[in-house]
């Protein structure tokens, strides 16, 4: 079922997009190499977008990935009783906080900043991947979480019956372990943060930024253009360019997976 | 090493064990002497695990409160285990522990051996590695597995992977070993040459064994000590081992 549904998804996304995939939809009128250098602007391609999006979902991931492993490690391996009754809920709420109120979040930071200690802040890629790291948080605290808890007892036991120091056993014995549960978190929450509009709508994202020039500036991004396109297209080759932006964003976010697949098994070998 | 004569290395007094509200180990008091196998003997959920696992403290891990006294004799002298002062990292390094299942780590042969080694004892790559050689010889693996050390430990069979649990916890040099029911889950053929394994191991370590066959028990132990519901009921020497077990076996209660 879940299958046919899926592959009718793909299907019918490929059939409507399929058509328009070819240099012009991502670089327009624009030569490939100068547009992809930054030497040219993109004007009517989804260039900018493509690596707006890349910029802030690997961003989000940087920002997320060190807290959620050490808040999963440590609810999974330290925190006990009410501690970790406590960090549970929190950790609840916020998975359940909807992506809207994480963008005006970070737009009420904004303006807070402005009126306080930063008159220059203003909306962008860093405040939109802070946001973004917030709200995948959930995904790797609880998948690490998870991931850790499932080893059984007596393959937790191997650093303390050596004596290990907590330190050792985390990184030699129990991330190695559980590395493959805690890249499955990952990943959703590379796809979440890929795929989300509405905390980018408010904390950044321009509909034509062109290439992202620093962490302090305004960008693009596709699930915005995408958004964007599907509700303003003007004739039907508009809404072909979004069909075939949802496909970009489908291959970039496989991609991610792929490559955090390649990086898991490198960091697999490195152990043995 | 060589252990000559019988010498106590362990002593326990009203040693009581808890998890929660649930009383595991109840006033547990007695005394075991080197130079050949002690056997933890008794029914499942009577406490031998929880035993030991006090030696070591790694009841600590899982929440559990310790009451009473637990002396160890390690580097020539008495410790009390228990002591707030214990240093736990040390304690686990001297009393080597084979677990029931083997749970080796997800990496190489020798990586199971050398990383614990060279994170603990903080030997050279040479030393580590002549160690491993050495370990590897005493649990009769090299000749199995000299030539695949890079090949990943979980690929070796079940009594392989339990005699390399045991390799890599010789080579961090123990005093004492504990192993909770180290042919639990071994056919018989693996099982038997683990017991070979223990038994001239027994010459060198003071050694304690939880074991659920009495037949086993009658095979390795100089001496067993019986559980049940968290107390020690009969302490056996070799001879009164078989006496004990066939009456239970007749009986089904022992006295």
């Amino acid at each position: 079922m879940t299958t046919t549904v899926v592959c009718g998804l793909l299907g019918f996304i490929a059939w409507q997009g399929g058509a328009v995939l070819g240099p012009a939809l991502f670089f327009g009128d624009a030569p490939a190499w100068a547009a992809i250098s930054g030497q040219v602007p993109v004007w009517d391609g989804i260039w900018p977008a493509c690596a707006g999006t890349l910029v802030l979902v690997l961003l989000a991931a940087a920002l997320a990935l060190p807290f959620g492993l050490g808040c999963g490690l440590y609810l999974a391996v330290l925190a006990k009783g009410r501690k970790k009754a406590f960090c549970s809920l929190c950790i609840n709420q916020l998975a359940s906080t909807p992506s809207i109120v994480m963008g005006l979040f970070g737009f009420a930071m904004i303006l807070f900043l402005r009126r306080t200690f930063l008159p220059g802040a203003n909306t962008c890629l860093l405040l939109a991947g802070v946001c973004l790291a917030v709200l995948i948080l959930p995904y790797i605290v609880r998948a690490t979480q998870n991931a850790v808890e499932a080893i059984p007892l007596t393959q937790r036991l191997i650093g303390p019956s050596l004596g290990l120091t907590l330190w050792q056993n985390i990184v030699h014995c129990i991330l190695p372990q559980a590395s493959r549960g805690i890249l499955g978190g990952v990943i959703l929450a590379v796809g979440r943060a890929a795929e989300d509009t509405a905390v980018i709508l408010l904390t950044g994202v321009v509909a034509n930024a062109g290439l992202p020039r620093g962490v302090l500036g305004p960008f693009e991004a596709l699930p915005f253009t995408i958004y964007y396109l599907a509700a303003e297209y003007r004739n039907q080759s508009e809404l072909e360019i979004g069909f075939g932006a949802c496909l970009v964003l489908l291959a970039l976010t496989a991609s991610l997976f792929v490559s955090a697949r390649w990086i898991q098994r490198k960091i697999e070998n490195t152990w043995s | 090493m060589v252990l000559k004569t019988k010498k106590p290395f362990l002593e326990t007094k009203d040693l009581t064990v808890g998890f929660g509200g649930q009383v595991a180990l109840d006033g547990v008091s007695l005394a075991a002497d080197a130079g050949g196998i002690v056997c933890l003997l008794g029914r499942s959920g009577s406490g031998k695990t929880t035993f030991l696992r006090t030696l070591n403290r790694l009841n600590d891990e899982m929440g559990a409160y310790t009451k009473g006294s637990v002396n160890l004799f390690m580097d020539g002298r008495w410790c009390d285990i228990l002591a707030p002062r214990t240093d736990l990292l040390n304690l686990r390094r001297k009393v080597g522990m084979v677990f029931q299942t083997p749970n080796l780590m997800p990496v190489s042969i020798a990586k199971n051996i050398l990383v614990p080694l060279r994170l603990t004892s903080g030997l050279g790559k040479k030393q580590c590695r002549a160690r491993m050689h050495k370990v590897l010889e005493q649990t009769q693996l090299w000749q199995e597995v000299g030539h695949r050390l890079d090949e990943p430990g979980l690929s070796l069979s079940g009594g392989q992977q339990q005699r390399l649990c045991l390799a890599r916890c010789l080579a961090l040099e123990p005093q004492i070993l504990l192993l909770d029911e180290p042919t639990a889950s071994l056919d018989f053929k693996a099982g038997r040459r683990i017991e070979e394994l223990l038994i001239h191991m027994a010459r060198s370590y003071p050694m304690l064994v939880v074991s659920h066959s009495p037949a086993q028990a009658e095979r390795l132990a100089q001496a067993a000590f019986v559980f049940e519901s968290g107390k020690v009921v009969h302490k056996l020497d070799k001879a009164s081992i078989h006496r004990h077990l066939l009456e239970e076996c007749i009986t089904g209660s022992a006295k």
